[in-house]
């Protein structure tokens, strides 16, 4: 098995919220162009792994964090925040469009929110392709005017990933980007991350271990904030090194 | 009869008669000025001055530009105040200046108009040895500004958080997120707020009394004695004469007609706040 090309590496990450420990010296290697599922038991710091990465964690009043960020080698804090996030894009819970905006808004709204001017023509290329890319275009193109709120839940979510990869991210982090769905929607989001990821390295928290099988390339078993296994789907879920992640697989907690 | 059901039917009366009392009082209020005043409202009672006392006729034309000219102002002194006072509570909650900015606009919320006005007088009037609506706008102003930036805060807390988070998360700086997100999303419920604070002030009597005081002319000049619709209708109830007493009823008609539609857009503004929400 040849070896995959790192796009994101964390080095001892540790993360609290107040006096509260989250993250304890969480250590991976996210690989490019592969899915890489988060899973473990409610409140075992899979969230706020991923939010770690995008430096959303540090914005919720009292939360602190320690440790590096590599993403394709460069330590992410010696960058600019705003250039962070651009190549770390995120998808959420919660569809969240923009409300004020339309759906052809909503996918420009990165370029917009940073102050990114497109020329007219620019701008209705991207919405196409981006659109296309996500499997909305036949769906919205009669609608790109309407307010994005006004697309049905899962359409909402595709517009949601598709703001995010117009702005050229090389990883995507989604934060349980089914958990508000119904399950065509849900599937339907799932086929898209197969395409999605020729493009973008995908790293995909979910609590649902049958998702983290049928979708992912690596799969990281966190625990009480501790990373305790990381390594191809396959090989974990068939062979688990760690005792937890046996029980876990095996359904002894969760 | 069970102790609980009991209980439940006396709450349950009281509950309901509440209801009913303030829906009363206000039908009782708006349907007495209405009949009192509907029926001496004509062209001349919006196009004409007063008349001397004791004179038939005539009408508040000069109260009517009076009251929208000082309302305004103050609106327009009031607005970029109360909102960015708002905007500042509500992006920088939890931290201890915040508090203190909210604690004293709900402190100057709580004063007397009465004292706004005596405010206005020794500041403004004393000051610059004269009456004016400028000074009234402002002695206003100072009851505009806490409402609005309670009601901005209020709103701009209502955007949801994920929202922010998803700007914040595509790269955007928190200016942008502050402008782009928040206060467009929360645009409706800020103008309706504003709305509100306006019908507030514009039905203001206290303060006017000792800062625009009243005129007998059409005034346009903000710098000088002016009159309003509340003054009119204070000197025209206390005067002896029925037909000023009668056209005191007609004016509270107008300024009551003029604040319920203010209020009536503020609501409408905010239901469609609210659809915005789900």
């Amino acid at each position: 098995m040849e070896e995959p090309v790192i796009v994101l590496e964390t080095q001892k990450i540790n993360a609290w919220f107040g006096k509260d420990q989250v993250l304890f010296d969480v250590s991976a290697r996210i690989p490019k162009n592969r899915v890489t599922a988060i899973m473990g038991p409610s409140g075992c710091g899979k969230t706020t792994f991923v939010r770690t990465l995008n430096g959303l964690h540090l914005m919720t009043p009292g939360a602190r964090s320690s440790g590096t960020v590599l993403l394709e080698g460069t330590d992410t804090s010696t960058m600019d925040i705003v250039d962070v996030r651009k190549h770390i894009g995120m998808v959420f819970q919660r569809p969240n469009p923009f409300p004020t905006m339309t759906v052809y808004e909503n996918v420009l709204a990165g370029y917009r929110l940073t102050g990114q001017r497109l020329s007219r023509e620019k701008a209705d290329q991207i919405v196409e392709a981006i659109l296309n890319k996500v499997g909305l275009w036949t769906e919205v193109q009669s609608k790109l005017f309407k307010a994005g709120t006004s697309l049905s839940g899962g359409q909402q979510q595709r517009l949601c990933i598709a703001r995010t990869i117009a702005m050229e991210p090389a990883v995507v982090l989604f934060d349980e980007p089914t958990s508000a769905l119904d399950p065509k929607s849900t599937a339907i989001i799932e086929e898209l991350l197969s395409d999605l990821k020729a493009d973008y390295s995908i790293i995909f928290v979910t609590h649902g271990l049958q998702q983290a099988a049928r979708i992912s390339d690596y799969v990281a078993f966190f625990m009480l904030g501790e990373l305790v296994e990381f390594g191809e789907t396959k090989r974990v879920f068939v062979g688990p090194q760690d005792k937890r992640t046996e029980d876990y697989l095996s359904g002894k907690y969760g | 009869m069970t102790p609980r059901k009991l209980k439940n039917g006396v709450m349950g009366f009281l509950v309901a008669a509440s209801a009913v009392l303030l829906i009363t009082v206000l039908v009782v209020i708006v349907w007495h000025i209405f009949i009192s005043g509907v029926k001496y409202l004509n062209w001349d009672f919006f196009t004409k001055t007063p008349t001397p006392m004791g004179e038939s006729g005539g009408g508040v034309f000069n109260s009517i530009v009076g009251t929208f000219l000082i309302t305004l102002v103050a609106a327009a002194i009031g607005t970029p105040f109360g909102m960015f006072a708002g905007i500042y509570v509500s992006e920088h909650r939890g931290q201890r200046f915040a508090d203190i900015v909210r604690l004293c606009a709900d402190a100057l919320q709580g004063v007397p108009s009465i004292v706004i006005g005596i405010f206005g007088y020794t500041f403004l009037v004393v000051r610059f040895r004269s009456y004016s609506a400028l000074s009234a706008s402002i002695a206003l102003a100072f009851m505009f500004v806490p409402t609005t930036t309670r009601v901005t805060e209020e709103v701009l807390n209502l955007v949801p958080s994920g929202l922010k988070e998803a700007a914040f998360a595509l790269g955007a700086r928190r200016s942008s997120v502050a402008w782009n997100v928040s206060i467009k999303t929360a645009a409706a419920g800020i103008t309706s707020g504003l709305l509100t604070s306006m019908a507030r002030i514009a039905g203001e009597t206290a303060p006017l009394l000792f800062t625009a005081f009243g005129s007998r002319y059409v005034e346009w000049n903000m710098l000088r004695p002016m009159s309003a619709l509340p003054l009119q209708i204070y000197v025209n109830a206390s005067s002896p004469y029925p037909a000023l007493q009668q056209q005191a009823w007609s004016a509270a008609f107008v300024l009551v007609l003029l604040i319920l539609l203010l209020q009536y857009g503020a609501k409408h503004l905010i239901a469609r706040v609210l659809r915005v929400k789900a």
